[in-house]
C-alpha cells in the first residue's frame, strides 16, 4: 500500500511536470517576447543598442558577448581606433601583442588580427542588434517612432565604419528573420548609395527624428544624421572610385546643418574631460558621443584604453594604472609648432593656469615629454616617444579632485561627431570642389575660428583663401586622435603612398610606402568561412 | 568533435557558436593490474597497477586551422592549434635560436621559411602537446596485524606545459630603470637566459619556454592502526595519520607540471596545498 501511494505520487509529479510547460516563455526577466512590449524593458533594448560601440558584455568589464581573445580589446572603440590610428603617423604602441605588430607596421594579412576582427565584429553585432530592435517595433506612436530613427541612424553609423574600413561587407536589414539566411555581400559602391539614402532619408522633412541639438545627451538627433551625412559625402572619392563635385556640395550643406544647430566649446580641452557629458560647454559642440562612466559603463577599451595605455607616470589623467603602450612620433607633434627641441617637462596641467610650454603655442597641443624620455619612438619602449594628454578623466569643471585616487575606469565619452569637424569637413569640400584651394568666406571663417579657439600663438591662415594643405594641417592639430587618421591620410593620397612618411611606416624605421590594397582590411576569414556569399576584398588570400 | 566556430555575422547574436565539427581519432591501450603478492595471518601486501598508452589525431577539420591557447603575454597570442594529422592542442609556435654555448639569444628565432624575414611564416607545428602518451597510477597496502600502511601517485609522460610565468617575467624593460629612478627586481627568468630587452612576440611565442612536462606526483601517504572490539562492544577504532599532495618528480620548471585546467599554458593557477591530517575513523 505504501508503494502504491509513493508511485501515485511520482506519477502525479510527472504529469502536473508536463502540463503546458513546453509553450512558456523562459522565466528569467523578459526574454524575447515581452522585451519590446513594455515601455521599460524597450529602453533597455535601445539602451543595448546605443552600448553596442561602448560595451564588451551584459556583466561589467571583462565580459565579453562575443567569443574573442580578450574582452577589453574587443571593444568596438578600442578596436576601432587602433586600427585607424596605430596604422598611421598619430600613434605606435609598444605592445608585443601579434596584433600590434601586424597593425603599426601596416603588414596585416587575411590572417585573424584581433583589431581587425573585433571592429568587423562589433559592427555587425551592432547591426544584429538594430535590426532586432527594428524588427520588433513598428511606428505606433511618436516616442517609438522616435526611437527607430535613432536606431537606424546607429546602424548607419555601424555600416560607415564596414564601408570604409572593410569596403564589402556583408549587408543585411530587419527584414530578414534572425539566422534565417546567410547575408549577402554588398559592394563598396552600392553600400555608399545606400547609406546616403538612409542619411538623407533621416534628415527628410517628414522623419521623425528630432531636429538637430533638441534631443536629451547622449541620443542622437539630425544633427548626428547630418554629420554622419557630411563626412560619408566628404569621403565619397574613396567609396565610390571618382570625385562629384555636387557630392561636395551635399557634404558642405549638411556640415552647415550641423553648424548652424551646435556652437565650438570655448575649451577644447573640456572636450575630453571626464565631464564632458555634463559641461554645458562641451555639450555645445558634440553631436554624437558614444558614452563611458567609471561604474555603470565599464570597460577596458575605449577612453580607458586611451588614457591607461598613453600615459606616463607622472601624469594622473583621473585613473588608476598605467598600460605603457601608446607612444607619438616627433613627426607627428610637429604639426602643432611646438618646440620639439625644448627639454621641457609638462606636468599634467588640469588647472588650466597655461603654465605649460606646449598649449601656450597651440591649446589643442596636449601633448608631453619627459626629460628623460628619449623624444624618437623606437617602437618598443614606452618611455621613447610623446605621451598624449589628451584623453583626462579629471573634471574641467572641478578640477581640484584626482580622479585618479578612485577611478579605475574613464568617465570620458568620447565625441564621433562633434562641430569643429564639421568645421573642417565645409572648408575640405568646398576647397576640394573648387580645386584645391577655396576663396569660399565660410570656409575661411570656419578655419579661422577652429584656429582662434585654439589660441594658435601664430594662425597659419589669416588671408582670404585656404587651401587643401592648409585644410590637411588643420584636420591633424583639430582631430589628433579622434579615431579618423587613416580615413583622412586616405583621402589625401597619404596612407599607402611612399610620397607621405612617418616612422616605422611599412614597418621600417624611417618609413616605406605600402600595398594600396591595405588600404581596404581584410574580411576577416572566420566570416568568410562561415558564410560562402562573401569574397575576400583585393589583394588578400583567402 | 565539439568545438566553438564562427557562424555569418549580421543574421546572429554571437560569433561563434558550438558545433560538432571534424572528426577525431582516438587509438590507445589501458591495462590495470591487482595482484596480492603476500598473505598470511599477519601480513598483507596488495599492489595495483595501471597504465593507458593513447594517441589522438584530428582527422578532419572544416578549415586549415583552429588556433587555440591564449598566452605569450599581451592578448591575441594564440599559441596552439588544432590542425589535422596531429593531435588536438599540439604546439605551434617560433622556434627558438641559440648562441654556440647552447644559451638562447634573445629575440632571434629561426626563420625557417628562409625569406629573410621573421614572420607568423616561420612558426612551425612542434608535434608536442599537453597530451601525454602514457597515464599511470600506482597504489600499494600492506597491512600487519593492526597496523595499515598504503600510498599512491599517479604520473604521465610526453606532455608538454608552455610556461607563461617563465615567459613573462623573461622581459626586461632596463628604460624603467633610468625613467623611474629607481631599481626593478629583475626576474629569475631574465637572470637565467641574460635577456637584457624587452621580448618580441616571436620571443615571447617561442620554443624556448615549450617544456617537457612528464612526472610523477605522490598523492597520498597514509599510516594508521587499528583497535578492534574495544571494550568488547564490538566498536573499532582507527587512528591514522597521512599526507596529501605529498611530492613531484618531475623536470619542468614551473609550479606545476600537472595544472591541467590551463590546457597546457601554465599562466595563471591555484597552487595545490601539501596537506598533512591526522584521521580518526570509528565503526559501530
Amino acid at each position: 500500500m505504501k508503494k502504491n501511494i509513493i508511485f501515485g505520487a511520482i506519477a502525479a509529479l510527472m504529469l502536473t511536470s508536463c502540463v503546458g510547460d513546453l509553450e512558456q516563455a523562459p522565466m528569467a526577466g523578459n526574454i524575447v517576447n515581452g522585451v519590446y512590449e513594455n515601455e521599460a524593458s524597450r529602453m533597455s533594448a535601445l539602451a543595448k543598442v546605443y552600448g553596442g560601440f561602448t560595451l564588451t558584455g551584459q556583466n561589467g568589464a571583462g565580459s565579453t558577448d562575443i567569443d574573442v581573445s580578450d574582452s577589453g580589446a574587443s571593444e568596438f572603440l578600442r578596436a576601432w581606433w587602433s586600427i585607424q590610428t596605430i596604422s598611421t603617423d598619430e600613434a605606435k604602441c609598444v605592445w608585443g601583442d601579434s596584433w600590434v605588430a601586424e597593425v603599426g607596421g601596416n603588414k596585416w594579412s587575411s590572417v585573424k588580427n584581433d583589431a581587425i576582427y573585433a571592429t568587423y565584429t562589433r559592427a555587425m553585432m551592432m547591426v544584429s542588434f538594430a535590426n532586432d530592435f527594428l524588427r520588433n517595433t513598428n511606428d505606433k506612436n511618436e516616442e517609438i517612432a522616435i526611437e527607430r530613427t535613432e536606431v537606424r541612424f546607429l546602424r548607419a553609423f555601424a555600416y560607415w565604419v564596414l564601408l570604409d574600413c572593410y569596403g564589402n561587407p556583408p549587408f543585411v536589414l530587419e527584414d530578414s528573420a534572425v539566422g534565417a539566411t546567410n547575408p549577402k555581400q554588398i559592394s563598396r559602391a552600392d553600400l555608399f548609395a545606400w547609406l546616403k539614402s538612409e542619411l538623407e532619408d533621416l534628415v527628410s522633412a517628414d522623419s521623425k527624428m528630432k531636429a538637430p541639438h533638441t534631443q536629451v545627451y547622449p541620443r542622437v538627433d539630425k544633427g548626428a544624421a547630418y554629420g554622419l551625412l557630411a563626412r560619408l559625402c566628404l569621403n565619397h572619392k574613396t567609396y565610390i572610385g571618382k570625385e562629384d563635385s555636387s557630392i561636395y556640395a551635399a557634404a558642405a550643406a549638411a556640415a552647415d546643418e550641423v553648424i548652424a544647430a551646435y556652437d565650438l566649446a570655448e575649451n577644447y580641452k573640456a572636450l575630453f574631460m571626464g565631464d564632458n557629458g555634463e559641461n554645458p560647454d562641451a555639450l555645445s559642440e558634440i553631436v554624437y558621443a558614444t558614452c563611458y562612466d567609471a561604474t555603470r559603463t565599464q570597460s577596458y577599451g575605449g577612453t580607458s584604453f586611451f588614457i591607461l595605455a598613453g600615459k606616463g607616470t607622472q601624469y594622473s589623467l583621473g585613473v588608476d594604472g598605467n598600460w605603457n603602450g601608446l607612444v607619438a612620433s616627433t613627426d607627428a607633434v610637429k604639426v602643432f609648432n611646438i618646440n620639439v627641441d625644448g627639454a621641457a617637462v609638462r606636468k599634467d596641467d588640469v588647472a588650466g593656469d597655461g603654465a605649460d610650454v606646449f598649449t601656450k603655442i597651440d591649446k589643442r597641443a596636449l601633448v608631453s615629454l619627459e626629460e628623460s624620455d628619449a623624444k624618437d619612438i623606437d617602437n618598443k619602449t614606452f618611455a621613447n616617444g610623446w605621451h598624449i594628454v589628451k584623453y583626462n578623466n579629471n573634471h574641467f569643471l572641478n578640477p581640484e579632485v584626482d580622479f585618479s585616487k578612485t577611478a579605475k575606469f574613464s568617465s570620458v565619452d568620447f565625441p564621433l561627431i562633434r562641430a569643429g569637424e564639421m568645421y573642417l569637413v565645409y572648408a575640405e569640400a568646398m576647397a576640394r570642389k573648387d580645386g584645391g584651394q577655396t576663396s569660399d568666406a565660410k570656409a575661411v571663417e570656419y578655419i579661422k575660428a577652429l584656429q582662434s579657439r585654439a589660441g594658435m600663438a601664430s594662425p597659419t591662415v589669416t588671408g582670404t583663401t585656404v587651401s587643401l594643405d592648409q585644410i590637411f594641417d588643420e584636420i591633424s592639430r583639430e582631430m589628433f586622435w579622434e579615431g579618423q587618421r587613416r580615413t583622412t591620410l586616405i583621402r589625401f593620397d597619404r596612407y599607402s603612398s611612399a610620397n607621405y612618411l612617418w616612422p616605422f611606416k611599412g614597418g621600417v624605421e624611417n618609413g616605406v610606402g605600402f600595398n594600396k590594397n591595405l588600404e581596404l582590411f581584410p574580411l576577416p576569414a572566420d566570416d568568410l568561412l562561415a558564410n560562402d556569399n562573401l569574397t575576400q576584398n583585393p589583394g588578400y588570400n583567402n | 568533435m565539439l568545438s566553438r566556430v564562427s557562424v555569418a555575422l549580421g543574421g546572429n547574436f554571437s560569433n561563434y557558436v558550438y558545433q560538432n565539427i571534424g572528426s577525431m581519432e582516438n587509438q590507445g591501450v589501458e591495462v590495470a593490474l591487482n595482484f596480492v603478492p603476500v598473505e598470511t595471518k599477519d601480513w598483507r601486501l596488495d599492489i595495483g597497477l595501471n597504465g593507458t598508452f593513447q594517441k589522438t589525431e584530428i582527422k578532419t577539420l572544416p578549415s586549415e586551422a583552429i588556433e587555440m591557447g591564449n598566452g605569450g603575454g599581451g592578448t591575441g597570442n594564440k599559441l596552439q592549434r588544432h590542425v589535422v594529422g596531429y593531435t588536438p592542442y599540439t604546439f605551434y609556435l617560433w622556434q627558438q635560436a641559440y648562441d654556440a654555448d647552447g644559451k638562447p639569444i634573445q629575440n632571434a628565432v629561426v626563420d625557417r621559411d628562409g625569406d629573410g624575414e621573421i614572420t607568423n611564416a616561420d612558426r612551425y607545428m612542434t608535434n608536442k602537446s599537453p597530451n601525454p602518451d602514457f597515464y599511470y597510477g600506482v597504489n600499494l597496502k600492506l597491512s600487519y596485524k593492526n597496523w595499515d600502511f598504503g600510498f599512491n601517485g599517479h604520473g604521465a609522460v610526453g606532455n608538454y606545459m608552455f610556461n607563461d610565468v617563465l615567459c613573462g617575467g623573461a622581459t626586461v624593460n632596463f628604460n624603467d630603470v633610468v625613467n623611474k629612478g629607481y631599481l626593478i627586481n629583475t626576474q629569475r627568468a631574465a637572470a637565467k637566459y641574460g635577456f637584457t630587452a624587452p621580448n618580441i612576440v616571436a620571443q615571447r611565442c617561442s620554443d624556448l619556454w615549450l617544456e617537457d612536462a612528464s612526472y610523477f606526483r605522490m598523492d597520498d601517504i597514509n599510516l594508521g592502526y587499528t583497535f578492534r572490539d574495544v571494550n568488547k562492544t564490538g566498536m573499532s577504532i582507527r587512528v591514522a595519520a597521512g599526507v596529501q599532495n605529498v611530492f613531484v618528480i618531475t623536470d619542468y620548471s614551473g609550479l606545476d607540471p600537472e595544472c591541467s585546467v590551463a590546457g597546457g599554458v601554465d599562466s595563471n593557477i591555484y597552487p595545490r596545498p601539501r596537506i598533512y591530517s591526522v584521521r580518526l575513523g570509528i565503526n559501530f
